[in-house]
């Protein structure tokens, strides 16, 4: 049985709410973050913070997006999963996050990773490995969240495919997605074409709506 | 060259690039991507430019354009005085925010890839950095 990832969570003050106590969290070195649950429609959402450096250790070497999380905040003991990260795609700083509360008996949706196994036929021969959905949206019991869901390819040749329908997932997990979904292919080599440079010739895009001389010039003939 | 099959407006106003990318900020497709770190219009020639860059380099594999030149942008004629209204249309760009990734490659090992990305950003207008798909 792996080992339970904890994160500390704190509630936030009055000064720590809203755009500009978001910013200055941000800026001490926390994040700002919610918590909530299936239960907690019409607005009890609690207003948590935690420590970046902490946070970001996790995320990264555990992977703590597709995780049972232990939610400790302050001694009170929960268990959720991340729903949401928001960040700066630039700097990749963590701007917000969303945690949800799960209950033992109590089924969840989330998304967990594809992951391929084995060196596809078709690759050998000089196809592409395409993995179309890097992510499956699944269903199941927060004990029962599986790590990833491992695609086997190695029977794979150029032009198969597998399918969301043609795969094993664990019991008790129900891939919500359409069967009919691509989750890897093996494309055949592209063969690049080289335009030559004066050949292509430009083409004006056709304009679909009238100006104002055009309406008036209609309306003149009218 | 890339360029819309058919627009609604002939002429568009130049607007404003403030802020960062929020969608098309993460490698969708591919294994490897570029992503700009600069606001910028990028033109149908840079992106060809670019794309030929890679396709060149890496003979086989695949390629995502992740950018389109939707914009249009227009030029007075040189020595003509002001006024007289907009002028006519120059070219078409992409604007792109920072953060977004304008090409992905798949199919092709991490050296080559790193390669035909670093060349593809010395055609294009703006820095960028080369980023890599990842499980969080």
């Amino acid at each position: 049985m792996e080992e339970k990832i904890t994160i500390q969570l704190y509630r936030r003050n009055t000064e720590e709410k809203g755009k500009g106590g978001s910013h200055r969290l941000r800026k001490a070195g926390w994040i700002p973050a919610v918590l909530y649950s299936r239960d907690s429609r019409g607005g009890t959402v609690e207003l948590v913070k935690l420590q970046t450096r902490e946070f970001e250790k996790v995320l990264y070497a555990r992977h703590a997006s597709h995780h049972l999380l232990s939610l400790s905040l302050e001694g009170e003991e929960k268990r959720g999963i991340i729903k949401e990260i928001q960040r700066n795609p630039v700097r990749n700083e963590i701007w917000h996050i969303d945690f949800y509360e799960v209950k033992a008996d109590q089924k969840i949706s989330l998304s967990v990773p594809v992951v391929v196994k084995g060196e596809a036929k078709g690759v050998k021969e000089g196809g592409i490995l395409e993995i179309v959905t890097t992510e499956l949206e699944i269903e199941c019991l927060p004990e029962a969240i599986p790590e990833a869901i491992v695609v086997d390819v190695s029977n794979l040749e150029i032009g198969d495919a597998i399918h969301v329908r043609e795969l094993s997932v664990p019991q008790g997990v129900v891939v919500t997605e359409s069967p009919d979904e691509v989750v890897v292919v093996i494309t055949p080599p592209e063969v690049v074409e080289e335009v030559a440079v004066g050949e292509e010739e430009t083409v004006e895009p056709k304009v679909i709506s009238k100006g104002k001389a055009e309406k008036e010039e209609e309306a003149r003939g009218e | 060259m890339l360029i819309p099959k058919r627009v609604k407006y002939r002429k568009q106003q130049r607007g404003r690039m403030t802020g960062v990318a929020h969608r098309g900020c993460e490698v969708d497709f591919g294994d490897f991507g570029l992503q700009a770190l600069e606001p910028a219009w990028v033109t149908n020639p840079q992106i060809e430019a670019a794309r030929v860059a890679i396709s060149r380099h890496i003979k086989k594999g695949r390629i995502w354009v992740r950018i389109f030149p939707d914009k249009p942008y227009t030029k007075k004629p040189t020595e003509s005085r002001m006024g007289k209204g907009k002028g006519p249309v120059e070219g078409w760009v992409a604007v792109v925010r920072p953060g977004k990734i304008l090409f992905e490659i798949g199919g092709v090992d991490r050296e080559t890839a790193m390669e035909a990305l670093r060349l593809a950003s010395h055609k294009l207008p703006i820095k960028t950095r080369i980023v890599e798909r990842s499980i969080e």
